[in-house]
C-alpha cells in the first residue's frame, strides 16, 4: 500500500527512518501524521486546553529526541502512544500532589442499573464530554485514561504510578462509578433544559 | 437491569472510544513551529555550539582566575631583588629590636605595610638595614607586647627627618605586568577569524511567482564555513585594519509551480522545482574599531571590540557594510605581544544579491578570533 503520496516515503518505515536520519521533510510529514492522534490523547489526560498542550508540546519533543532509538518502525503508533501516556503521567507528578482519593458519598453510585450513560455519551457535545472527564479529580481521571480507553492492566498502571494494583483498581472503581454519575447528571440536566 | 462490574465496564469503553475518536482534533498551529524548530538539525547543532561556547567562556574565566605570582627563582636570579616576606618582618621586629628603641625611620617602614602578594625591590642598604636592626631569631608571640610597649615609648618623641634614608621600593607583581603594556599607544594587529555563515533571505516576489522548501545546512557545517584575515595599526585602541575573507553559502530551494499533489492528509502540497545556490564569496576591505582593555577587577585580561568593516565583493563588484563585535582574553605571550582570543560576530548591514534574481541574501558571521597584537613603545 503507498502510505504517502509524497514520493520520498512509500510506508511508514522509510518515513521513521528518514526522521532519525533527521530529514526536516520527513519530520514535517511525520508531525501532521501524528499531530490529531497526539491532541486526542493528550486532551483526555490533561484538566484543560493549556495542560493539554504542554503535554503535547513535551510529548512530540520526547518522541522526536527518541525516535533514533525505535529499532521497529511498524510498532511506531503504540510506542509514540506510550510515550504521550508516560509524559503525561510525569506531567501532574510534576505539577500536581497525588489526588488519589480516599472514598467520599459522592463518588458512590448505589447501583448501575440502565445503560443511560451510553445514550448520554453518544448524543453528548464531545466537548461536555472532555469537560466531563477533564473534571474528574487527578488520580481518577489518569486511571480512568489508562485502564479504561488505553487498555492497561491495573499492574501496569500501579508500575507506573508507582501504587499497588489494589489502589488502582479501587481508585478506578470509584473513579469510573463517579463518570457514570456526572454523566447521568449532565442527561438529567440536558433534559431538564428545553 | 443490573450489570457485571465488566460489563459496564466494556459498554462504558465502547462508547466513550466511539465518542473521543469521532472528530480529528488539531493543535494550536503554533505549537507545530515550536516542536519542528526544536527538533531541527540545525538546533542540535546550535545546542551543541552553545554549550562549547559556554565551555570556552568558562576556561577563559578560569584561566583569568589564575594568576600566578613571578616565581622566586626568577627573583633571586638579579641580586638587586631580595624576596622579603612581610609577616616575617614583623615577626622579627616584635621579637628584640635592637637597644628596646626603633628608629622611627624603620618603624615608619614597618608601618607601610606591604600588600601580601607583592615583592619587595631591596636595595642591599636596605637588607643591611632589616638585617642589622632585628635579629634572626625565630617568631616568639608572647615578645609582641614588650615589642607594643616600646613603640608606645615612640610616639612621644620627635621624629626623625626621613631625608637621607633609603625607602624600600615597593612594586605590585601586578603592575609590573600590566602597566607598561597600558603606556603603549602604539601597535600592530595581525588576526585569523574562522567563522560560521548564515544569512537572512530577502525574497523578490515581483520577479517570480514564488520560492519554497528552502533548505539550508546545518549549523556549523563545512558548507557554510567563512574565514576572515585582517592586519593593521592600533593607536590608542581605536584599530584600522585591512581584512580579506571568503565566504562559503550553500542551499537548497525549490522554483514553485501550478501543480499541486495531495499528501496523506489530503492536504494539497505545491510541486517544485528543486535548485541549488552554491556560491563563494570573496571580501577585501577596510575597517575600523574600537578596542577596549577592560580594567575592572576581575576583568583586567579581557578585552571588547567593536567597529565597521567596509569590504568589496571581488566578483560580483559588490558593497558590503558590516558591524563587528567581539569580546574575549587577552594573554600575553611575550613582553609586548599580546593573544586576543574570543567570541567575534559580524552581521552585514546590507543585502546582497545572488545569481538568482529572485532572492537577496543579508549574511551574517559567528566565529572565533584570534588576533596577535604587538605593542610598540
Amino acid at each position: 500500500m503507498k502510505f504517502f503520496l509524497n514520493r520520498k516515503y512509500n510506508d511508514v518505515t522509510e518515513l521513521v527512518r528518514a526522521c532519525q536520519r533527521l530529514d526536516p521533510k520527513a519530520q514535517t510529514i511525520f508531525y501532521d501524521r501524528y499531530k490529531s492522534e497526539l491532541t486526542a490523547i493528550c486532551s483526555r489526560y490533561a484538566k484543560t486546553k493549556a495542560e493539554a498542550e504542554d503535554i503535547y508540546q513535551e510529548s512530540f519533543i520526547k518522541v522526536f529526541n527518541n525516535l533514533s532509538e525505535v529499532a521497529d518502525p511498524n510498532a511506531i503508533d503504540a510506542w509514540i502512544k506510550s510515550i504521550v501516556v508516560r509524559t503525561a503521567i510525569n506531567y501532574y507528578h510534576r505539577t500536581t500532589k497525588n489526588e488519589l482519593r480516599s472514598t467520599g458519598p459522592e463518588d458512590h453510585v448505589a447501583s448501575i442499573e440502565s445503560d443511560d450513560y451510553e445514550r448520554i455519551i453518544e448524543t453528548m457535545r464531545l466537548n461536555d464530554l472532555r469537560d466531563i472527564i477533564g473534571k474528574l479529580p487527578d488520580g481518577y481521571r489518569i486511571i480512568i485514561n489508562l485502564h479504561l480507553i488505553d487498555g492497561y492492566s491495573h499492574v501496569e498502571i500501579a508500575e507506573m504510578l508507582n501504587i499497588s494494583d489494589s489502589t488502582s483498581r479501587s481508585q478506578f472503581y470509584r473513579g469510573r462509578n463517579l463518570l457514570i454519575r456526572k454523566l447521568q447528571q449532565y442527561g438529567i440536566n440536558s433534559y431538564e433544559i428545553p | 437491569m443490573k450489570y457485571p462490574d465488566d460489563q459496564i465496564n466494556e459498554r462504558l469503553r465502547k462508547a466513550l472510544l466511539a465518542r473521543l475518536s469521532q472528530i480529528e482534533d488539531q493543535p494550536d498551529p503554533a505549537l507545530a513551529r515550536i516542536v519542528l524548530a526544536s527538533v531541527a538539525p540545525g538546533n542540535r547543532m546550535a545546542q551543541q555550539a552553545r554549550w562549547i561556547l559556554t565551555a570556552l567562556f568558562v576556561l577563559l574565566f578560569s584561566i583569568s582566575l589564575y594568576d600566578p605570582k613571578l616565581p622566586a627563582r626568577v627573583l633571586s636570579r638579579d641580586a638587586s631583588y631580595v624576596p622579603v616576606n612581610p609577616e616575617s618582618i614583623y615577626a622579627k621586629g616584635e621579637n628584640q629590636p635592637r637597644g628596646g628603641i626603633i628608629p622611627s625611620a624603620q618603624k615608619e617602614t614597618l608601618s607601610h605595610r606591604p600588600p601580601a602578594n607583592s615583592v619587595v625591590t631591596a636595595t642591599a642598604d636596605l637588607e643591611k638595614s632589616v638585617t642589622g636592626t632585628f635579629s634572626s631569631s625565630p617568631y616568639n608571640p608572647g615578645a609582641g607586647l614588650a615589642a607594643m610597649d616600646d613603640l608606645k615609648l615612640l610616639e612621644s618623641r620627635p621624629a626623625v627627618p626621613f631625608e637621607g634614608i633609603p625607602l624600600p621600593e615597593i612594586e605590585s607583581v601586578h603592575q609590573s605586568r600590566r602597566t607598561p603594556a597600558l603606556k603603549q599607544r602604539w601597535g600592530l594587529v595581525l588576526g585569523f577569524t574562522p567563522m560560521n555563515t548564515s544569512h537572512l533571505v530577502r525574497i523578490n516576489s515581483a520577479n517570480h511567482p514564488g520560492y519554497q522548501n528552502f533548505n539550508f545546512p546545518e549549523n556549523f557545517s563545512s558548507r557554510k564555513i567563512a574565514w576572515k584575515v585582517q592586519a593593521g595599526a592600533e593607536y590608542k585602541g581605536f584599530q584600522l585594519l585591512l581584512h580579506y575573507a571568503r565566504v562559503k553559502q550553500i542551499f537548497e530551494y525549490e522554483l514553485a509551480t501550478d501543480e499541486f499533489v495531495l499528501d496523506a492528509q489530503k492536504n494539497p502540497l505545491r510541486k517544485g522545482i528543486e535548485k541549488q545556490l552554491d556560491q563563494t564569496l570573496e571580501f577585501a576591505g577596510l575597517g575600523i574599531k574600537k578596542n577596549i582593555d577592560l580594567t575592572a577587577a576581575g576583568l583586567k585580561n579581557y578585552f571588547v571590540n567593536a567597529g565597521l568593516d567596509y569590504s568589496r565583493e571581488l566578483t560580483s563588484k559588490q558593497n558590503a557594510f558590516w558591524v563587528t563585535v567581539s569580546a574575549g582574553r587577552q594573554v600575553r605571550l611575550h613582553q609586548n605581544t599580546y593573544l586576543m582570543i574570543g567570541p567575534y560576530a559580524e552581521y552585514s548591514l546590507n543585502r546582497l544579491n545572488t545569481s538568482e534574481r529572485g532572492f537577496q541574501l543579508q549574511p551574517y558571521q559567528v566565529g572565533f578570533s584570534f588576533n596577535l597584537k604587538h605593542k610598540i613603545n
